[in-house]
């Protein structure tokens, strides 16, 4: 072989060749981001079209740099235009929207340790509750109180008491601020389809059936039509377990559905327990279902958004799902051409009345003991502002959780599916969940056995003793 | 030591001298320093990456701690209570009942694969390509791909069994009996690449004139296998087998990716309740007992397997 084929290169040569490809590598990664949001994990990254024009993407040179987690879907949609209206009119501070994991579960189950990292963002957005995972952040100090900005910014006039007493914790401070709120479990039904196999839904004001029966009788005729009925994504289990929440309420007084979550609470002192019969009759009606052939099949096997697609193909009648589905980036984009309905889970004892279970736990919360406290404290009161708020109620995407948001604007940049759903909120009237505000282990062991409850792999008394075990060893101390 | 206490070694030229001892001595501690150069680099990945979170765990096992406040030592409580965990038993009866399946599949369909290419059969290139494509995807590609195969409806497995009048397949991933089985067959399918080109790699080595007099001789292909080719690739079967049982005991990717561990708990292995607790349940010292204990199970089988098995090599 000849030296032009094999050239030789001295050892000198290789480490100053390699040394200077390292510090190329070195200055690369040290450079700042290009842009104001840093997706991972293919989080989506378009801005819907009512977002406002971007602003340049450079940092000016004295302005606090702060960053912002959030989890991707709809709220990277709300808060991206946010960021880029905020940078493009502040001189001092510049945020960077970072979306730490493309999978909400994922987020969920890790964010704590972000916050408990030397890496954490300065603030961020997580549920009030999340398992619990919110009250063991703010307990171990790694969340900043934000009593004076209750106070200063009027946000505490701005949300409804019951949303205000969720977020006060049992030390007295607020460690968040309500930021959209979502509600479950709506019944989304494909209009066309059911007028195409003669199937009525109830419609406003009473959006239910009666009895369960009717709506049992509703699912034959979907499956005699060969379509299959109520598509969810069981495979995660959280929609069974909430679904199995509003089931619950509909048999059980309102007293008692919230004094679950008292059964929860370490020094709680709860009236009643998972194991009341009337507790039990939610978990068989959740039963009951899965035997009448309710829920579509192949349901544990179908993921979340697996459970959209099926609906929005056609395959499925019916999708179980929250008011997110309404918004602009979801369904309606899904299935650009089909006309939804909506209507609720059947009336289950004619002495209770339905009522439309609402989650305030979409919250934003600064990291205590960040180098940018303030500023991220500023930051916060931009994006809670009122002005703020009714740019989330016309974005058409979440829900604004302040109560004095321009209606008008909200139903003007909404879906009329989604503004049909909200004007509904004050007309049915609205309950909380007991799950997902508790500690850990009884939500998570209510989501698994969701699970089993459709799979007969546990009984409705079964389970009762087991969330009751569970909520025993934590009113302890254990 | 004194310099009067150094013995002098004789140098080359007969002359001896302090400053040749010197450099004497110091010629030969740099020799005895390149080998611990060159690991150290290594040793020190490992030290940083296995040693220090293996000391890590097993610490946070003597603890409770929920991830984020102050660990409470607890001592040996996390394993009293495994010991009575009758969800980690059942969790060990399912990692147990996946190691067995996924490695016998593997090495066993490994195995027929190889034979059928080393024997040249027909396409045996594109077979040795295309069963081996799978072994470089990743796990949770994997799973998400086969997630959408298997999931209920029109969708193609289905399609297929439609045509052999399979009417009312089972919901593959949503029905508890046959969630796992499913999992082990993924596994298998794609994991079975790897012991072939192993075993076709060992195959290789078999000299020629071995194989052609077995042909004189009139050995069918069976014959040959059973006899030849098996008994001088042993060694090498035995350390597959040993590498596919210290994968299958660790999984999680593919279990997490496909059910999550459910429906309920009927696919729930040892790698996804470990995550369970900790990441979920916030248990964190427990998830690190359970840690503890899978990575001696392992330690333990392996060393009971190399043992026992006792992987001989041959010289042809």
């Amino acid at each position: 072989m000849t030296d032009s084929l094999n050239p030789q290169i001295s050892r000198r040569k290789f480490l100053y060749a390699t040394g200077a490809t390292a510090a190329a590598g070195l200055i690369a990664a040290c450079a700042p981001a290009a842009s104001s949001v840093a997706p991972s994990g293919g989080a989506p990254s378009a801005a819907p079209a009512s977002s406002p024009p971007p602003p340049s993407p450079s940092t000016p040179p004295s302005a606090v740099k702060l960053t912002f987690d959030s989890n991707t879907g709809p709220n990277a949609e709300r808060y991206k235009p946010a960021v880029d209206l905020w940078n493009a009119s502040q001189a001092n501070s510049f945020v960077t929207l970072n979306l730490p994991s493309p999978d909400d579960n994922a987020y969920k189950a890790n964010f704590p340790q972000i916050a408990a990292s030397s890496d954490k963002p300065d603030l961020a957005w997580y549920w009030v509750g999340g398992g619990g995972r919110h009250a063991s952040m703010a307990k171990n100090g790694l969340l900043e109180p934000l009593d004076d900005l209750y106070a200063s910014e009027g946000w505490d006039k701005a949300y409804p008491q019951q949303t205000l007493d969720l977020y006060r914790s049992p030390d007295g401070h607020y460690y968040a601020v309500p930021d959209t709120f979502v509600f479950h479990t709506p019944i989304y039904y494909d209009k066309a389809l059911f007028a195409k196999h003669g199937i009525e839904a109830p419609a406003m004001p009473t959006p239910w059936h009666k009895t369960v029966e009717e709506f049992y009788a509703m699912c034959d005729k979907i499956r005699a039509a060969g379509l299959d009925t109520l598509s969810i994504g069981g495979k995660d289990a959280w929609p069974l377990a909430i679904m199995k929440d509003d089931l619950t309420q509909r048999l059980v007084p309102s007293e008692v559905q919230v004094d679950y979550v008292a059964a929860a609470v370490a020094g709680g002192v709860p009236k009643y327990k998972f194991s009341d019969p009337r507790f039990i009759a939610g978990q068989q009606a959740f039963v009951d279902y899965g035997k009448k052939k309710v829920f579509a099949d192949g349901t544990l096997g179908r993921a979340f958004a697996d459970a959209q697609a099926y609906f929005a193909t056609g395959k499925a009648a019916m999708l179980s799902d929250g008011s997110w589905a309404a918004g602009s980036g979801s369904l309606p984009k899904l299935a650009p051409n089909m006309d939804i309905g909506w209507f609720m889970h059947p009336q289950l004892d004619p002495t209770i009345a339905p009522k439309i279970l609402t989650y305030a736990g979409n919250a934003l919360m600064v990291m205590a003991d960040g180098k940018n406290t303030e500023a991220a404290k500023e930051f916060l009161k931009f994006l809670v502002s009122k002005e703020q708020q009714d740019m989330v109620a016309s974005l058409g995407v979440l829900i604004p959780a302040r109560t004095d948001v321009d209606v008008e604007a909200f139903k003007k940049g909404n879906t009329p599916l989604m503004v049909d759903m909200f004007s509904a909120l004050n007309t049915v009237g609205t309950f909380g969940p007991w799950g997902d505000y508790g500690p850990a282990e009884p939500v998570q062991l209510d989501y698994t056995h969701s699970q089993k409850l459709l799979d007969g792999s546990i009984t409705p008394a079964a389970s009762a003793a087991e969330l009751d075990a569970a909520c025993d060893k934590i009113r302890a101390g254990e | 030591m004194t310099a009067k206490g150094l013995e002098p070694t004789r140098v080359r030229g007969g002359r001896w001298s302090p400053r040749t001892l010197t450099r004497s001595v110091v010629a030969s501690a740099r020799r005895s320093m390149v080998p611990y150069l060159f690991m150290a680099p290594a040793l020190a990945l490992m030290a940083v990456f296995v040693l220090y979170p293996l000391f890590r765990s097993i610490q946070l096992s003597l603890y409770s701690w929920d991830g984020l406040g102050e660990p409470v030592f607890i001592g040996v409580r996390n394993f009293q209570r495994l010991a009575v965990d009758p969800q980690f038993s059942l969790t060990l009866r399912h990692t147990i009942a996946f190691t067995v399946g996924a490695a016998l599949g593997t090495v066993v369909i490994g195995l027929v694969l190889a034979v059928a290419i080393a024997s040249r059969v027909r396409g045996w290139r594109v077979f040795k390509i295309t069963w081996f494509i799978p072994v470089m995807v990743s796990m949770t590609v994997t799973g998400v791909l086969w997630s959408q195969l298997l999931a209920s409806g029109d969708t193609p497995i289905n399609s297929i069994l439609g045509l052999f009048g399979v009417s009312d397949p089972p919901d593959w991933l949503g029905n508890a009996d046959t969630t796992l089985p499913v999992i082990i067959l993924v596994t298998i399918w794609q994991f079975s690449g790897f012991p072939m080109i192993i075993f076709l790699a060992a195959m290789e080595n078999i000299p020629r004139e071995l194989e052609e007099s077995a042909v004189i001789e009139g050995a069918s292909l069976w014959q040959r296998t059973r006899s030849l080719t098996i008994p001088l690739i042993k060694p090498v079967i035995a350390i597959v087998v040993l590498l596919q049982i210290i994968f299958s005991l660790k999984v999680f990717d593919i279990v997490w990716a496909m059910t999550q561990g459910g429906p309920g708990d009927s696919s729930l292995v040892l790698g996804v309740y470990l995550y369970r607790q900790g990441f979920m349940f916030e248990r964190f010292g427990y998830a690190s007992a359970i840690a503890v204990v899978m990575a001696a199970l392992i330690i333990v089988f392996t060393l009971g397997y190399l043992r026992f098995v006792r992987p001989a090599s041959y010289e042809y």
